[in-house]
Parts: C-alpha cells; structure tokens; sequence
C-alpha cells in the first residue's frame, strides 16, 4: 500500500470515517510544510484524532506504518528524555549509555516508550 | 508457604501497613472498647491485640476490617470502559456462577480466603454487588512480591561478587467491574515492579471472568491537558507537584515543584513558561502529578495522585477509604470528561 492511498482507510474504518479523515489531513498536510521529522506518542495521535476504539486506533496506525507514512519506533527515556531509539524492540539493548548524565543505566520496560515518527514529504518521495 | 491469616499480630501488622490508626480506633470505639494510644506499637499492643486475647473481639473481626480497608488506596488504577449492554451480560448472574464454576472458585463467594504469603497469585474473594440488578463484579487477588534489597558485596580475585536479600510482602490486587460499564484494575503499589507485568498477568487470570478484549482503555489524556491549561483555575481544588509535556519535535518539557509542600501553580515563572511550551508544535501533556486538597466531608485528607505513567494509569499515593478513593475517581473522571 502506498502512503498517498491512505485515503482508502475511510472505506476500511467506516465508523471512524470522520476522525480518519482528520488524521490523514493533520499528517499529510504537516508532512508537507516540515523540513524536520516529527514525532508522536500515542497520545497525541488519540489526541489529535479523538478515535475512542483503542483497537482501531492501534490499526490504523499499523495501516500508516505499512503505507510508510509514519515509521513506528522505540525510544529508551530516562527521567521523561529520550536517550535512545531502536526500530523494533528486539534491537533494544539490556544496558544504555545516558549522554545526559553520564551512566550506564540498565533499561527496564518503564524507560521503552512507543513513537511513531512523520518524515518530511520528500523522504517519502524518493 | 500458603499461610492463612490468622494470627492477631500479623493481622495487626497489616492493618498499620493499609490504613491509617483513625480507621481502627473508629472500629474500636464502634465496638465500645478502649482506643486511644500515642503510636501504633503501643495501640497493637495495649488496644488490639488484648481486646482478642479479652474474647472482646475475634481474630475474624479484624480480618473482616484488614478485608475492607486494604481495597483502597496505595495503588496504580488502570481503567477501562466497554458499553452498558456488554457489562450487564457480563454481571449476569448466571454467567458470573458458571465462571466461578469453571475457575474453581464457587466457593469464594460465599466464604473469601484470608492468605498471608501464598506461593502464587491467588483469587481470594468475588463479589456481586447486587440491588434488584447486578451492580458490579469485584474480584480480589492476593500475592507475595518479591523485591531486592542490597545486602553484601566482596571482592574475589577479579570478580566482585554482590548478594541481595530478598524481601516478601504481601499484595493485593482488585478488579471491579460496573454495570455501567467502567472497569477499574487497582494494582498495588509496590516498589521495583513493572505494573504492566503485573496487570497482564492478572487480567490473563481473569480472562474468563472479565474479557479483557471487549473493553477499550479510558485515556487521561483530556484531563493531563486540563491540568495544564486551566492550573491556577484548577489550584482552588489541586496542588500541582510534576508536569511533563512533550511536542511533535519531540522536545520534552518538565517542571518540578521545590519541594512536597510547593505548588507550581503559585510559581508565576512556571505557569508561563508551561503555557509558551504549549503553545507551539504540537505540545502536550504528558504527565501530571498533583495533590487533591481535603474537602470537608468528601475527601478526609490531601492525596497525591500521580499521572505520569501509562495513558489510562492513575495513581493514589496514600492509605485511604473507600469513601476517599470513590470521591478520587468521581473527580478524576469529572476531570476527564
């Protein structure tokens, strides 16, 4: 599936046609004006779309990640800032150097926080 | 190592870790015995333990009060919602008895277990709460946690070899469905524990009981950005200790109180700059820990109320009563909505 028919994903989730819609606006829009990539929780994603299943949300989001419009990653924080991002969670070491402290710390499954990233218009071109 | 409860001492040794004296010297003064003491020790020594020894009251009586008291508070709530219909079917009593049945657990509904320490998790109490309907479904589960304390460390050629001494405790766990829908996991707090562990596991044992599937997670989301936006409005009512915000660049923002007693809500400085954070790329609140203020006859003390984990996590950092934690949730949700 490509990112520019993401539109299909109305058809797909027809009781959260509305919110889709919003989302793919709020994204595509975004992913055009942006020089720098952009980050989201999925928080924010609920946030900004306000889609109540937690298990639509999660597919749709599957469905942007498979289209390549977002890229789905795991970002290590410590003390609520990211010292570290890994594409699957298998890749997430045991241990991590925190280069705003100076430690080792030993990653836990509190510090794995899920992000998905938007990448400027011309990355998904190419 | 399946110990029943019911030796006073360690009864009253529970009872000081899951509530506070005034809780107990009311059951006391309500049983018309003696309750005054100047500290726990000398009131498990002088007030509860003779009044079993007396045959003024039995171990039962405070196994009844420990049952009742260590529901609330000092946990990590995760809540659900699924719609009224599907938590009606799930109240029926019918289905909640051939469930009770299948698990083995038939008798728990009319006789609760009264466990210390058991070896694995373990379902001790079910509940219907019922009017001419069913009102809600609570399910109980004790365990023991295990957690690391250091304890020695030498040095062996090149190796240095350390050992932890581990420390058991006991802890509680519910699970309480509404007909209304809502779903409300209450995890105990414990230290070093990974709470999303320990709610997969539970939920897994009481799949049967509460499909977990048919009910989607209540994000706190609306209410972390309230807490936010409307902070001195909201400052008649919460004391503000921790906020996290995050934006699209994935910038993080966090603002701490000096110290337990501070408010950032009276920190000109802090409210500005959390509201110029918000005001560009994409900010939001993340996290929000906070104090809700005593109210007379609603809520008995302050109690912190930490929002900085899960997105349908909340936690209530204090021992406190049913009445207390109903009054919690009703305003959480309040916020929320």
């Amino acid at each position: 599936m490509s990112w520019v028919n993401l539109e299909n994903l109305m058809d797909e989730f027809p009781a959260d046609k509305e919110a889709v819609e919003k989302l793919l606006a709020y994204f595509l829009s975004m992913a055009g004006e942006i020089d720098h990539p952009k980050y989201f929780s999925y928080d924010r994603i609920y946030n900004i779309s306000k889609i109540q299943s937690s298990r639509n949300l999660i597919l749709i989001l599957h469905r942007l990640v498979e289209g390549g419009l977002l890229e789905q990653f795991v970002r290590v924080e410590n003390n609520s800032a990211g010292i570290g991002d890994f594409p699957t969670i298998d890749e997430v070491p045991n241990e991590i150097y925190d280069f705003r402290q100076d430690i080792n710390i030993t990653i836990t499954p509190d510090k794995l926080r899920l992000y998905y990233k938007l990448l400027p218009r011309e990355t998904h071109a190419s | 190592m399946t110990n029943n409860l019911s030796d006073i001492s360690r009864i009253a040794e529970l009872l000081r870790y899951s509530t506070n004296r005034k809780v107990v010297e009311d059951f006391l003064r309500s049983k018309g015995l003696q309750h005054s003491a100047s500290n726990w020790e000398e009131f498990i020594a002088k007030r509860i333990i003779p009044s079993v020894e007396n045959n003024e009251l039995h171990e039962n009586d405070f196994l009844a009060l420990l049952s009742s008291v260590e529901e609330y508070g000092k946990q990590h709530i995760f809540l659900y919602s699924c719609p009224p219909e599907i938590a009606e079917n799930l109240l029926s009593e019918t289905r909640v008895l051939q469930e009770l049945r299948s698990a083995k657990w038939e008798t728990l509904i009319e006789s609760p277990l009264a466990l210390d320490t058991p070896d694995v998790p373990t379902v001790v109490d079910v509940r219907l709460e019922k009017a001419a309907v069913p009102l809600s479904l609570t399910i109980k589960e004790v365990y023991t946690h295990r957690a690391y304390k250091p304890d020695s460390s030498k040095e062996v050629g090149d190796q240095l070899i350390k050992t932890w001494r581990i420390i058991r405790t006991r802890a509680v766990n519910i699970a309480k469905l509404h007909r209304d829908g809502l779903l409300e996991i209450r995890l105990a707090s414990v230290t070093e524990s990974s709470y999303k562990e320990q709610r997969e596991r539970f939920l897994h044992q009481l799949v049967n009981m509460i499909p977990i599937h048919q009910f989607n997670p209540i994000t706190f989301a609306p209410a972390k950005n309230k807490l936010s936006s409307n902070k001195q409005e909201l400052s008649q009512t919460l004391r503000f200790a921790d906020t996290i915000l995050k934006n699209e660049n994935g910038t993080t923002f966090k603002v701490s109180s000096g110290s337990v007693s501070d408010d950032l809500a009276a920190d000109e400085g802090a409210i500005e700059s959390e509201g110029g954070f918000l005001r560009h790329n994409g900010a939001y609140a993340e996290g929000q820990n906070f104090f809700i203020k005593a109210v007379p006859d609603s809520l008995s003390k302050e109690i912190l109320i930490l929002m900085s984990g899960e997105p349908h996590e909340f936690g209530v950092m204090a021992n406190c009563s049913e009445a207390d934690y109903s009054y919690v949730l009703g305003e959480l949700r309040k916020l929320n909505g």
